[in-house]
Formats: C-alpha cells, structure tokens, sequence
C-alpha cells in the first residue's frame, strides 16, 4: 500500500491513497481527512466513465463531493474530480504520508453499524461499505500478530505430539503449561485484566494456528470463545476484576455447562435448578450437565439453571439464569472424561451439583436473563471456526500437493491427472471462501460498535466446518490407502474435524436459525410490500413495479439495479455481477417462501434449509469477491491467483443457487422432498424395513382385514403384558396366517435356532426368531370355529417388541394399501395441521379447522378489503 | 556486571525449501518465510539466561539488514533482549554484506555500548560462513570462545566448553570476549505473547553503517548459484562380494 500526501486538492487537506494502475484504468481507495472529518472514496476511472463512492459521514462540503462521485457514471464533474485524485495519485508515488495519526484514528475508532450486513441480503440490499474488504490492523499491530504467530506455530509444529494426545486421549500437562505460559489462554482478555486484549481478527489469526491440533484448539475454545465469554460480555466490573486476571493465566480453566442429557439444541429446556435460599442471599445450584469441554479441569464455570421468576402479572414462571461458579464453591462433581471419535485430547466430562452454593452477586447478567446470554456467548464465539478451519485445511494442501508431486503412478505424477487437480482446485477455492468469510465477519465485529453479527457468524460455522469435513476427507482421498493409516495424521483431522458440524449448535439448528432469522428480518419490512400488493387499485404503481419485477423473477432474469460492478475492481465485473444476481434471487427466494407459507413457514423446514443455503454462499461469493478486489487494488503478491479463487467462489455460488431458486420454485410438491417426507415418516414408524416383497396372494379383502385384526390384537395383548398370547378370529384370515407366517415356523424344530435354511421361508418368520420371538401354531384348536394363534416365550424387551411390531406394521400396511387405497387407514395421522397439530380423520375436516383458525388474512381483488 | 551485545541475523526460515533464482545470482527471497537464524536464537538465548541469574545487566542485541530485520530484532526482544539495534543495510549494500563487513559493525558497536561480552551464532544457515566471532575478536583484539557448548562465568573469567572434533575442549577466557554458540549450548524459549507486546515498548535504535564508520566494500564476487546436483540413482548388488568389487573399481577400497 503507498500513501501519499495531495493537500494541492483544495478541499482535502490530506489524504492516503491506495492504488493500482494499469494501462487504460486507474483505481483507487482513498483515505481523506478533509475538514477534521475522515473518510475514505474507491474511485475507478476506466474507459471513460468513473465511478466512485465515498463513504462515511462527511461535513458540507465533502458532501457535495459525494453526491457528485456517488453512483455517478460518465458525469463530467466527476469524472474530473475522480481524475484529478487518481492522477495526483499515481503522480506522487512514494511520497511519505504526512498523517500517521490519520490511520491510528482509522483504525481505533469504531463505527456504528447502520445495518446488519447479511440480515440485509435476504431484502436484496448490499452494504457497500463492506466491498472495501475490512482492514482492522494497523501496520504496527500487523506486524505484532505475525511476531506472535510466528513462536506459535514454531511450538505447534516442534513440541506438540498430535499423535500421542490423540491416542493417549490427553493433552499432557507441560504442553498445557507451556500453552498458559505463551499467554494463550488469554487472548480477547483486555490487557488491563492481565491478557492481550487481541480483537477478533487477531483471534482469529491465531485460531489458524492452534487449530493444527483439534484438541488443543477445542481446549483453547471451550476456555476463552465460550467458558469465560460471558463474562467478558455481560459480566460486572467486580466480576472481571476477581477472574479475569486468573483466567488469562490459565491458572484457572472456564467451562461452558449448558447440555444436559434432556437438553441439547433445544436448550431452554434444561432441568438443572437453582433455587434461592431462606436468607436470600445464596443460590443452591443442583443438576447434572453432560458433554462439558474441560469439565474435568476446569475451576470456573458458567452455569445455567432455571430460576423461578414471577412475571408481569405475578404468575411462577421457569426461567433462565446464568451463574459464574468456582469449583471452590463445592458440591461440583466431574465424571470421568468421555471416550470420543475425536479431539480426543480435550476433557469432556459430566458435571454434576450437588446444592452448589453460589453467592448472589455471581449472576451473571440479570436473573432471568441466562437464555439471552447462552445466545449471544453462543453467537459471539462462532465466527473463529472459519479461520480455523481454513488453518487446518491450508496444512494439509501443503501436504497433499507435496504428496502429489512426488507421487507417481502410470508413469505420471499424481498432480497431472485431472481428478487431483480437480480436488485441490475445490479445497483451495473452499479454503479462500472460509478466510473471506472468517475475517469479514471478524472484521465487522472489530469496525462497529456492538455489530448485529450472530448470523454472519453461523454462516461461518455452518460453511466452514462443512467445507474443513469435505475437504479432510478429500485430502486423505488423494493419499488413498495412506491417508487411511494412523501413520499419517489425515485420519486424526478428519475424526477431529467432525465434532465442528455438531457442537456451538449443530449445523441443522443454525441453518434454522439463519433462515428464520433472516425471514424474520425480512417479514418485518416486507408486511408493508405485502399490504400494498394485496391493495393492487390502491398501489397500482407499485402493484405494476411488483409484477414486472417477479415476472422478471420468474424469467431468471432479475433487473441488476443494485450496480454492485462499480465497487470492485474491473477484472471482477463478471463475478460482482454473479454475486449481485445471487443476492437478488435470494431476496426472490425469501418472498417465494413469506407468500407460500407466512407464518406456518417455521415448518417448512426443507424450505428454509434452501434459503440458508443460499443466503450463506452468497456470503461466502460476496467476501471473496470484496477480498480479491482488495488484494488487487493494493497488489498483493497473489492477487491474480486470488482473482481466479474469488471469481470461482462466485461461480459456486451462482449454481447453487439456481438449483435452490429452482427447487424453491416448484415448492414442497417437488418429487424428491415429498419422497423424502414419506419415507422418513415410515422409518420413523418402523425401524426395520422389509426386503421381503411381501407376494402374499391375499383372495378376498376380508381375509387380509381379519389377519390384521388378529395381529394387532395380537400386538395389543403383547404390549399389554401378555407373555402367551391367544388369539382367537374366523377362519380365513387363519388360513392366510398359517400359511404365512405359521406353517412355516412350525416345520422349525422350536428348540433349533440354526435350523434348516429350506425350510425357513418367510422374512418375518426369520425376524421374529432372531428376535427370540417362536411363534406357534396350536394344531388343536384348527377343528373348532375359532382356531386360535399362540405366540409364546414372549421376551418383553423393547428390541423383540419392536421386531414384532414391524412385522406386523408391514403386515397392516400392506393388507389396507392393497384393499382400499383410497381411504388407507395409516394415513389417518396424515390430516396433521401444520399449525397447531391438531389431528383429523379426514382432508375436508382439516380444511375446515384450517379456514377457520389458520387462514392467512386475504384481501378482496376489487375492494381490498382483508378479510379471515 | 556485565553488558552483552548478541549479534542476530534474518536468514530464510529453515524449513523452508530453497529455490536458486534462475538467473543463478541468488536464491529466491521474495515472499519467502523469514526468521532469526537458528545459532543467534540459542546466542540469545544464552544472553538472556545470563540475565536472569544476575550474571548480566543488560542485553542488547544488534542486526544488520533490510528493515525487516527489526522483526527479528522484535523476536529478541520478546525473548528477553532489553534494546535492539538495527544497523540498515539495504539495496546493493545488502548483496555484498559479508562477515567482515558484520564484524566491523559489531566491533565497533561493542565499544560504543561498552560491552563486556560479545556472543554470536557460530555461523548462519544460510551462508555457513563461521567467521564473524572470530574477526570480531580480532578486531577487537578480545580472547575468543568459539563454538561453545556451555559457558560458566567466574570473576573476570569464562569456563567455555568447546565442541570439537573428536571430543570436548575446555578453554578458559578473561572478559572481555567474543563467544560464539554451538548447538547444545541451551534450548531457545518460545517467545510469549504478553512478552511480545512488551517487546513493543522496548527501545530499538536505528543506525547505518555509515554512521558507524564502516563502509560496505565488496572483497569476492558471487560467480554462480546453483542447486546441489539431484542424486543418481543407485543399484542394489547381489553379494558382498559384488559390492567389494564395485567399491574398489570405484576406488574406495
């Protein structure tokens, strides 16, 4: 970067100029500081029209400045303006700055957030601030993280055996001295509480770094992004002061306990309690907590309880509360540490109270305030995963591609053949997209004053650690049957890299919350949109605009009128127009599914998946693309290379979403998510699938109907506790009985469990008998009227009980499809209402309900009118 | 006590693979990862321990380089050096930097910092030259101690233990002196990261050659670099008998 001093322009009394020139265009990102007020402009002059854009709030005059650069194409005046700063620029190259401070200020002071960037996307809109891709470090404090990652990684890659931990399950106690002791445990702590104060970017910067081993990283995280968060977010003054300095030590570990064994993503539910003594000073915290990251070492926790709380109209209600608990408080119990797939290292273990005593001014927030603080520690923490993935992945590129060089087979290495050019090209582009996004958002986090960011940062989570689980395994792919041995370490990432998909909120919850958060976001501001298009005579301006513009839509043919190519450089313009068309059709997406569903869409979850989906590779297209126009711009030495990742991130993202608007379009009655919804609905009835093709020659309807009615009764006696079951019915269905089920058992020896494979005919004669379930047929009863079935040695365990039941759910299932498809009797529970599950015997009486409670207000075509 | 000057030079990091430049002048240093040379690292390290027990008041630790060897002067000083000096040396200056050119500069530094004790890296990885302690004790006309790998301080004077071929010399020296460090002199700490914005603090004086007096003269001239030939491939031979016969037609035995 250069920066240079142009105090001959008259309204600027000095300015720092970034800058690239080629042969017919000039560009630039201008810093100024004009009239005590700072700022900074990207201007491009490129073939006779300028564009330009000045941002932050500048006094009159500068204001003037901007209005004339502001979207202005091919003015004159601006044209002039831009010109006169670009050619200053490039005249005066090297010229020292005259205004350190300028940066020092841009660099310390934050800004407000106007809005929340990728909130903002789901409405089709684009925060141009953000395509000057954030730059949070000063040089100086650049250069203090590169000092500092550089003995870190120096100590990762010298002194830490990943192997052993991994096989030993423990991190041994001289590296997690040798960890406290370099001032890891530390990191976001500010420095007047003993830690280094870093900010997230740097955070995340070192993140890369102790993520080369994924139980030292998890340790790390479960310390400072989760276990002592709250504190540092929401914490009082006393609060920091008597832990803080301890915690960033490490003298003290933090654990995070919210899991219980009844409680995992839905985690208001939680059971632990805490009650408030008779003096009303102290708290008295029981429960167990499951699956806590350094349970077993840590001496401070943050706990969450319920609390019994009146409300408004002095009512009990469960509330939560979060607590800050050392284990000095007593009645703290760790279990022994958890035998897991991965991050073996780190200590995962139970942690029980037992009547915990806590003092009252250890609530941490307010009482009754502990959900909100779960959340915002949850949301906060989220966003260093991108980074650290990227850590891992950009490890193992290095590794494979070496492999791949030296690698020969067919006489050719292994880096020529198409398949692993292929592969490297996905991880390299995967790996471009995580970091844009990782430092974006942390970037956000460090520029704006209390940034609404929860949902850039779920982004993160949900695409990088997908991203970091694909990518091992390709990498350990590439290597074939090494990357499969414990000798090389692929195996061990891609073991530990599972656990990012599941813990912090797995990643079917924050595509969830992304969507609904996003909708919400969305719906708020969109009611007015719907209000006006429902009143067409009214609005009919608006109403034609609407129409042209979801004709449009529906066409795949959006207007671009968010000219997003006039801020990133030139050699961008294709994908910043990929990812303007992206953030429209997600825009278009989000009012696919407010118009289809309203507010039953919280169901849809198939849908919202969709819109998730979209919402985060548009993220991922628009941070690459922001990126690679900065590297560019301020020619970095990979910046060509970085045009190439971002231009591919944007491809990406540009099918993808094609394919989901597509789906979106077709709506839940596309082939495949209702295939989906019916044959998950069926295992969920019955775990067991028959293969067996069940060619049972059924004569007449009754005598299926009568063989199902046995069996169930069957069933019922069963489940009611009947070890010997009597059955008794008509004679038809007995006979299609016997012969299907019966007979066959009966030529078994009951006694011989390997009997003969010729006579064993029926699958469910094979089920119930491995399921120790010996059906017999009592030959004596067949002369009487009523014969009667006996199921014996009945073992009530839940497996044989379910055996049987899936034989006899494929027996009902099968007899009702086969008899009166029309009218089945299974899908008695499919008259489901969305809305409030009620449940009805017929459509026409489900409709009625849904009319009548559930009907979105719709507005009459000529008066408009809303009615119910 | 004593006041030490180590000298720290910015070499390529050695993990990293080198590549020649291909008009064969050089080796590629762009974009390269750098760091403190591995022998400096242990030289410092041995200064600072000095410190700690007392045995000496005060390091300073000096390079000679672009200005990006301030980063590894910040390293130093994040290990426990208390001021830095960055001697810069840039442009053709730095291509025809040779150990006589360093010697002369830390020579002189160490009369104008009044140290007592002069400790280097026996040789840098990246030149291998394993001269600069030894011109520097001749420039100063200091008794030295090369290649130590322990050091013991009495009053006035050094017990050095020297690796050597063959076995161990120990050697004797009265300070001042100029040491240089062998290998298994120490284990170099991890610089912490609260130490390293400390480092931040610390004062780090920038000075050039020519305020020094030294002028950077060029006395050989890089002819050509080139990559050490790749290995032939070998054969494997039947007997011992054979491997006889081919070593001795190769002439080894």
């Amino acid at each position: 970067m250069k920066h240079i001093n142009i105090q001959k322009y008259s309204h600027l009394k000095s300015a720092v100029a970034t800058y690239s020139i080629d042969e017919n265009a000039v560009f630039g990102q201008f810093i100024f500081v004009a009239n005590g007020a700072k700022g900074h402009l990207n201007v491009r002059q490129s073939e006779g029209h300028v564009v330009g854009r000045l941002h932050e709030n500048f006094p009159p005059l500068l204001a003037r400045v901007r209005k004339m650069l502001c979207g202005v194409r091919g003015v004159l005046r601006a044209r002039r303006v831009a010109g006169v700063l670009c050619r200053t620029a490039a005249s005066e190259v090297g010229q020292p700055l005259t205004a350190d401070t300028v940066l020092a200020d841009k660099y310390e002071k934050k800004r407000t957030q106007a809005k929340p960037f990728a909130k903002e996307l789901f409405l089709g809109r684009v925060d141009y601030d953000l395509f000057a891709y954030p730059e949070v470090l000063d040089p100086e404090r650049l250069q203090t993280l590169n000092e500092m990652v550089a003995p870190i990684e120096k100590f990762f890659n010298e002194r830490l055996d990943s192997r052993a931990i991994d096989r030993e399950a423990k991190i041994p106690p001289e590296v997690l001295n040798a960890l406290k002791e370099m001032g890891l445990f530390g990191q976001q702590i500010p420095e007047e509480f003993g830690g280094l104060g870093l900010n997230a970017t740097e955070f995340a910067r070192i993140a890369e770094v102790t993520a080369l081993d994924g139980s030292v990283a998890v340790t790390l995280a479960a310390h400072q992004s989760i276990g002592l968060k709250g504190l540092l977010i929401c914490g009082t003054e006393e609060q920091k002061r008597k832990y803080l300095p301890r915690l960033a030590t490490g003298e003290w570990v933090a654990a995070f306990c919210l899991t219980e064994p009844s409680s995992g993503s839905d985690a208001a539910s939680i059971q632990t309690r805490a009650t408030l003594d008779k003096d009303g000073k102290t708290w008295r915290l029981n429960g167990g907590k499951i699956w806590i990251s350094n349970g077993g070492i840590a001496d401070f926790f943050t706990v969450f309880a319920k609390t019994e709380q009146f409300d408004e109209i002095g009512q009990k209600e469960d509330k939560v509360t979060a607590f800050v608990v050392e284990r000095g408080f007593g009645g703290i119990t760790s279990g022994k540490p958890e035998d897991k797939l991965g991050i073996r290292g780190s200590n995962t273990t139970e942690v029980h109270f037992d009547n915990t005593p806590i003092p009252m001014e250890n609530v941490l927030g307010e009482v009754g305030g502990g959900f909100k603080v779960a959340m915002n520690i949850l949301n906060s923490g989220r966003f260093s995963m991108g980074s650290s993935s990227a850590g891992v992945l950009k490890k193992l590129i290095k590794l494979v591609t070496t492999h791949a060089t030296e690698r020969k087979q067919f006489g050719k290495q292994l880096k020529e053949f198409g398949l692993i050019k292929e592969k490297v090209a996905k991880l390299s582009v995967d790996v471009y997209a995580m970091e844009s996004m990782a430092y974006m958002t942390a970037g956000i986090l460090d520029l704006y004053d209390n940034p609404d960011c929860a949902m850039e940062a779920a982004m993160v989570k949900v695409y990088s650690s997908e991203a970091a689980w694909t990518g091992v395994s390709e990498c350990l792919q590439i290597l074939g049957g090494l990357g499969y041995m414990k000798d090389y370490p692929y195996e061990r990432y891609l073991r530990d890299s599972r656990i990012m998909m599941i813990f912090e909120g797995t990643n079917e919850i924050m595509r969830i919350f992304i969507s609904l958060l996003g909708l919400q976001h969305a719906g708020a501001e969109l009611s007015e949109t719907v209000r006006k298009a429902r009143n067409p005579l009214l609005y009919p301006g608006y109403t034609y605009r609407l129409l042209r513009m979801n004709f449009r839509h529906t066409m795949d043919a959006p207007k671009m009128n968010l000219r997003l190519k006039g801020y990133t450089h030139p050699s961008l313009e294709a994908a910043t127009n990929n990812v303007e068309y992206c953030v429209l059709r997600l825009q278009y997406a989000t009012m696919i599914v407010l118009q289809r569903y309203g507010k039953g869409v919280i169901d849809a979850q198939l849908e919202l998946r969709r819109v998730a989906d979209i919402a985060i590779n548009v993220y991922a297209a628009f941070a690459s693309v922001s990126r690679a126009s900065r590297s560019y711009c301020i020619g970095l030495h990979n910046a060509e290379y970085e045009l190439v990742l971002a231009q591919t991130v944007a491809l990406k993202t540009l099918a993808l979403v094609k394919q989901y608007v597509g789906e979106l379009e077709v709506g839940p009655l596309n082939g495949l998510d209702q295939a989906h919804m019916d044959i998950g609905k069926k295992l969920h009835q019955s775990e067991v699938i028959l293969d067996y093709a069940f060619s049972i020659k059924t004569e007449s309807i009754s005598d299926t109907q009568d063989c199902v009615s046995i069996l169930v009764t069957a069933l019922q006696d069963l489940q009611n506790g009947i070890n010997d079951i009597i059955v008794q019915s008509q004679r038809p269905a007995i006979n299609w009985c016997k012969e299907e089920i019966i007979s066959p058992l009966n030529e078994v020896p009951l006694d011989d469990p390997f009997h003969d494979a010729e006579n064993f005919v029926s699958d469910e004669t094979q089920q119930l008998d491995a399921a120790g379930l010996l059906v017999h047929w009592d030959d004596k009863q067949e002369a009487t009227e009523d014969p009667v079935i006996v199921i014996k040695n009945i073992d009530k365990d839940a497996a044989s009980l379910e055996v049987l039941n899936s034989v006899f759910d494929a027996v009902s299932e099968k007899s009702w499809t086969e008899s009166e498809p029309q009218e089945p009797l299974d899908e008695v529970q499919q008259f489901e209402c969305l809305n409030c599950n009620e449940t009805f015997s017929d459509a026409g009486e489900l409709e009625a309900h849904r009319a009548k409670n559930h009907t979105l207000p719709t507005a009459c075509d000529l008066c408009g009118k809303v009615s119910g | 006590m004593a006041r030490v000057l180590v000298g720290v030079k910015r070499v390529i990091d050695y993990a990293v693979k080198i590549r020649v430049k291909p008009d064969k002048s050089g080796v590629v240093t762009e974009g390269v990862k750098h760091s403190m040379n591995p022998f400096d690292e242990i030289a410092v390290e041995e200064a600072v321990r000095m410190k700690e027990k007392k045995l000496a008041a005060e390091v300073i630790a000096v390079s000679c380089g672009p200005t990006q060897a301030q980063e590894t002067l910040r390293t130093a000083l994040a290990m426990g050096v208390d001021k830095a000096i960055h001697v810069e040396v840039t442009g053709k200056d730095l291509d025809t930097l040779q150990p006589i050119h360093v010697s002369k500069i830390l020579a002189k530094l160490a009369q104008d910092e009044k140290a007592d004790l002069v400790i280097v890296g026996k040789q840098a990885i990246d030149d291998d030259c394993n001269q600069t302690a030894q011109m520097t004790a001749a420039l100063l006309d200091w008794p030295q101690g090369t290649f130590a790998s322990k050091i013991e301080k009495g009053d006035g004077i050094l017990t050095i233990v020297r690796e050597i071929d063959g076995g161990l010399e120990t050697v004797k020296v009265k300070t001042p002196a100029v040491l240089s460090a062998d290998l298994r002199l120490n284990e170099p700490r991890y610089a912490t990261l609260p130490n390293i914005m400390k480092a931040k603090k610390k004062p780090l004086k920038k000075l050039t050659p020519k305020d020094l007096g030294v002028e950077i003269k060029a006395h050989q001239e890089v002819v050509s670099v080139e990559d050490p030939p790749v290995r032939q491939a070998g054969s494997i031979v039947p007997d011992v008998d054979t491997l006889a016969a081919k070593l001795k037609e190769g002439g080894f035995a």
